[in-house]
């Protein structure tokens, strides 16, 4: 398969914002191009397996019971008749789980009030018992036999309800949770009251986001095996963070962390939904210790949707500036929805606000976020946790306040978005920029659009949005998690090729391929003879997975340090062996060199060969054996859960971007046509064009789906309304615009916080979408639509009332 | 159990067995003869990740009995190429970074295997409509059209080129 050697050929356009420190990274080695995908033959081919794909002999199955009520009490639970039907092998409740020391509550979550098997229904779907039987079929039908009797509970679908005091409280007695709150966050920097006072204008707008669904193409899924007589438990889950679960199924079944294994086999797309322990991973372990055979338990598609989804919010925005563009304040109260359970719900508040401000300039951030319990299925992380919810309410009131103020809603941004000059930088709520190339991105997405010309000839019907964002390479929250690591071994072989060994997921991503060039050019070999083990604790050292768009970035760099400390072994013998300086080294084309005399050089295969075998031709006192190296990787990054103001560095570096969608409304239908759209943006250092770009382009579908329909929806009885593909529709071939080379502009920078100066890349491309989208809508249609998502129905009524009132004799 | 036994040709191999009538065809390729190429996404025929071809023409196994095809040839995505050489369509998909996650990539092949049977010169638009029974959450299907789109000109004979750039971002909703 050919490389792309020039990643301009893979995007419209890819330019170079700042220069690379001096000596920073090799720059004709594999990083930079785009190295096939490693694992695509497998893919291709049909070979790959998949956690469900793994064929365990005397494998059963398990099956979740899940409540009918959003909100009961269990006051009685038989299971006598399920146990009874020949062929069913356990069913348990939770009281089962308590009986026999199963540590049926979750660990290491801030708010202790997730469990395996829930004793009381907290929406329709709560995990409330489990059975495993000999075949799927029979599973099913053991759950048809439990008698569950309910005290049904008055219940509350929405955020804002779940406030008030008369309100059904859906947690009784969880420490740190007070009535429906289960936490609050606020951010408050500058003087508010001053910008307001300075104002010309201040707009108000009230903004509901909807409760997405990720919809990786494989469901939740996992296997355990217990072996009696080693005492240890495996399981294969398709999951993003294989030490996260390794622990906390250990912690819940008692078992040292050592004796658990955790294996991450091929992942059918994770989108943060995957990260931590859920019901069915820590059940299959448990049938898998109590019957002694290996269990799988697999979420159906129905049950995907009650596993994971995004925060629902509610905000109430002030925003303040002034009749020239300049923005002053963003005042915010934001009502967040997690559902049922707390999960990463206020990692959620601390993510959003942090994202809040973009990448703008401001004189005063006040933002007072609050999560309160709701009787719907619970939130989860999900691709760009907290920013699409963020970008969405901020670029909707920059195109809102643009209008207000007449002036053209790109200049505005343009006018307010850190520049160049100002770098490097703090920014107001203490995100440490060092590289930032906002402005060249709003400049490239208005060229691929044409944008002044468009502007200026829209026919009726067309309107034009622009959005931006700043987004995150991983990131920190609260001192639930007060870490942000990732760690790679490299193995060198005695023929020069190596392993590569690290706590990184990839779920399609492509990090095995970006790893191995790293580690190909850090040591001077062919990226066909590196080899790189993922995301199984039996084989990889320690680290926090895959999430975040952190991996490039975290595990990246760990693994860059890894392969540097094999290379400085490799180092210090050849210079014993070429009697030359370690500094005079060159390593390139499988050879060590010295610099200047390419004909002094010893093949790495011949150095490798003789640390494992030939003590003789080491230098004086080295022993011969192993080369490995190990290296961690930990971001120099803040909580802002610790800062007094709620404000911090929360990640590593950030990226830019910028989306302009040109969009035609049908007035009879409501129906939307994307007829063009441009996005630039600044992901650092391009380390695989072609990889990027799929990350890119994956991410804007998901955010077109945010934008026009996706939400899970609800009947007044909380039950589901469109759990299932036909009624919650994901964006098919002909509906995702196709995008050529042209509309993809990349602005490369180098940042300097890691070495290879790359920044994440896999979640901003959905940031901007449904922002840009909406605000084509509205400039379309002359009036906003602030609730999401985005349907035909919403804007056709929209459009509707807008001729009602133009129609409307004056008051 | 009620059953039926059934000769089916499945990737050019006789098999004869016994299976339940009640059994879909994903579940019995999957299960009895281990070609876990066909993914569950759905059980409703709406993804289209468990694609197959019944006598040359694209089913959703999960919708088809495995009773039905006795005396059919089933091809799987394991039956395409060989150990030694891809199907022009899977090379196209490993080229173009067409397969992120890969859940997907079976289903979006074995579905292009019987559009270009039909239809040797798709233009863009007719790839994207002859898949769109087939569900991606990766890719946005841009690296799937292209990967396809230069597929059919290799199995042409022609160079294997670009996808058509003209056309301009237009999705119908």
């Amino acid at each position: 398969m050919s490389i792309i050697e020039n990643p301009s050929t893979t995007f419209g356009a890819v330019r170079t914002v700042g220069e690379p420190t001096a000596g920073m990274f090799r720059t004709d080695g594999y990083v930079g191009t785009s190295v096939p995908k490693k694992d695509s033959r497998e893919l291709v081919t049909g070979k790959a397996r998949f956690t469900s794909d793994i064929k365990l002999p005397g494998l059963v199955w398990g099956r979740l019971l899940r409540s009918q009520h959003a909100h009961a009490r269990i006051t009685s639970i038989d299971t006598s008749k399920a146990k009874a039907l020949p062929g069913v092998l356990d069913v348990v409740t939770a009281a089962d789980l308590v009986a026999t020391g199963i540590k049926n509550q979750y660990q290491w979550n801030a708010i202790p009030d997730m469990h395996l098997i829930c004793d009381k229904a907290h929406f329709v779907g709560d995990v409330i018992g489990a059975v495993v039987a000999e075949t799927e079929q029979l599973a099913d039908d053991a759950l048809q036999l439990i008698e569950v009797e309910y005290e049904v509970l008055p219940h509350v679908l929405d955020a804002e309800e779940a406030l008030r005091d008369d309100a059904p409280v859906i947690h009784e007695n969880v420490p740190g949770v007070d009535g429906n709150v289960l936490g609050r966050h606020r951010v408050k920097v500058g003087d508010m009251d001053k910008a307001m006072a300075e104002a010309d204008v201040v707009i108000k707008r009230r903004f509901r986001t909807a409760k997405q669904q990720a919809t990786p193409m494989e469901s939740h899924q996992a296997q355990a095996q217990f072996d009696d007589d080693s005492g240890r438990l495996t399981v294969w889950s398709s999951t993003q963070y294989v030490h996260g679960l390794q622990a906390q199924i250990a912690a819940a079944v008692g078992l040292p962390i050592s004796q658990v294994r955790v294996i991450k086999p091929f992942v059918g797309g994770g989108f943060g939904h995957k990260i931590g322990m859920h019901s069915h991973e820590g059940m299959a372990a448990i049938f898998a210790m109590r019957i002694g055979r290996p269990v799988r338990i697999a979420m159906s598609r129905e049950e995907e949707y009650f596993t994971a989804s995004r925060n629902g919010t509610i905000c109430d925005v002030e925003l303040a500036l002034k009749k020239d563009g300049t923005l002053l304040g963003w005042k915010e109260r934001i009502i967040a929805d997690p559902g049922g359970h707390s999960n990463y719900g206020m990692a959620f508040l601390v993510l959003t606000t942090s994202l809040r401000p973009g990448p703008y300039n401001w004189q005063a951030l006040d933002m007072e976020a609050v999560a309160a319990y709701t009787n719907k299925c619970p939130n989860s992380a999900f691709r760009a946790f907290g920013n699409p919810q963020a970008t969405y309410v901020r670029e909707s009131m920059l195109s809102i306040a643009a209008k207000e103020i007449g002036m053209d809603p790109w200049e505005l941004r343009v006018k307010n978005a850190i520049r160049q000059e100002q770098l490097p930088m703090t920014t107001m709520n203490g995100l440490k920029l060092e590289t930032l190339a906002i402005q060249d991105c709003l400049r490239e997405a208005a060229d691929v659009v044409n944008y002044k010309e468009i502007q200026q000839n829209k026919p009726k019907w067309r309107g034009v949005g622009v959005a931006s964002t700043l987004h995150w390479s991983s990131c920190r929250w609260d001192s639930d998690l007060d870490a942000d690591s990732g760690a790679t071994i490299v193995q060198m072989m005695m023929d020069g090729s190596c392993k590569v060994f690290t706590d990184a997921a990839d779920s399609g991503q492509g990090h095995t391929t970006i790893f191995a060039q790293i580690v190909a050019d850090e040591l001077g070999i062919p990226v066909d003879r590196v080899d790189v083990i993922m995301a199984d604790t039996d084989k990889v050292p320690f680290g926090l997975g895959t999430w975040g768009s952190r991996s490039a970035v975290i595990q990246g760099t760990s693994t860059k340090r890894a392969a540097a400390n094999v290379r400085g072994q490799l180092f210090n013998v050849a210079a014993h062996m070429l009697e030359a300086s370690v500094d005079d080294l060159l390593i390139r084309d499988s050879k060590i060199s010295v610099a200047g005399s390419p004909d002094r050089f010893v093949n790495v295969a011949d150095v490798a060969i003789a640390m494992h075998l030939s003590k003789s031709k080491l230098p004086p006192g080295m022993e011969a054996g192993n080369i490995v190296g190990s290296a961690t990787y930990d971001t120099p990054t803040e909580l802002p859960s610790d800062h007094p103001d709620g404000i911090g560095h929360i990640s590593v570096n950030y990226q830019a971007s910028t989306h302009i969608a040109v969009v035609d409304v049908d007035p009879e239908t409501g129906d939307i046509d994307i007829v063009d759209y441009g996005m630039s943006d600044d992901v650092g250092r391009l380390l695989n064009p072609a990889l990027v770009k799929g990350q890119l382009l994956g991410g804007f579908a998901h955010g077109l789906g945010f934008a026009w329909g996706e939400d899970e929806e609800f009947g007044e009885d909380g039950s589901p309304l469109n759990f299932d593909f036909t009624g919650y529709q994901i964006p098919t071939f002909t509906d995702v615009p196709y995008f050529t080379n042209d509309q993809m502009r990349v602005v490369q920078t180098y940042d300097p916080a890691v070495p290879d100066g790359q920044k994440g890349a896999g979640e901003v491309g959905l940031v901007c979408p449904a922002p840009a989208i909406a605000a084509a809508v509205a400039d379309a249609i002359g009036v906003a639509i602030t609730e999401m998502p985005m349907t035909p129905a919403k804007i056709l009524k929209a459009i509707r009332e807008r001729a009602a009132a133009a129609g409307a004799p004056a008051a | 159990m009620n059953t039926r036994t059934i000769n089916v040709t499945v990737n050019e191999t006789p098999q004869q067995r016994e299976v339940s009538v009640s059994t879909a065809l994903r579940d019995f390729l999957r299960d009895d003869l281990d070609l876990i190429g066909a993914k569950a996404a759905c059980q409703d025929g709406m993804c289209g990740n468990c694609t197959v071809l019944v006598d040359q023409r694209s089913v959703k196994s999960c919708l088809v009995l495995a009773a039905e095809t006795h005396g059919a040839e089933v091809t799987t995505i394991e039956g395409l190429g060989d150990r030694t050489a891809l199907h022009p369509l899977q090379r196209a998909f490993a080229e173009n970074f067409a397969a992120q996650c890969g859940f997907c990539t079976a289903g979006m092949i074995l579905t292009s295997v019987e559009l270009l049977e039909r239809n040797p010169s798709p233009t863009l638009q007719e790839v994207r409509e002859g898949l769109v029974g087939n569900i991606c959450r990766c890719t946005a299907y841009v690296s799937i059209a292209e990967a396809v789109l230069q597929a059919a000109a290799e199995m042409r004979g022609e160079t294997p080129g670009a996808a058509d750039a003209t056309t301009s971002a237009g999705g119908e909703r």
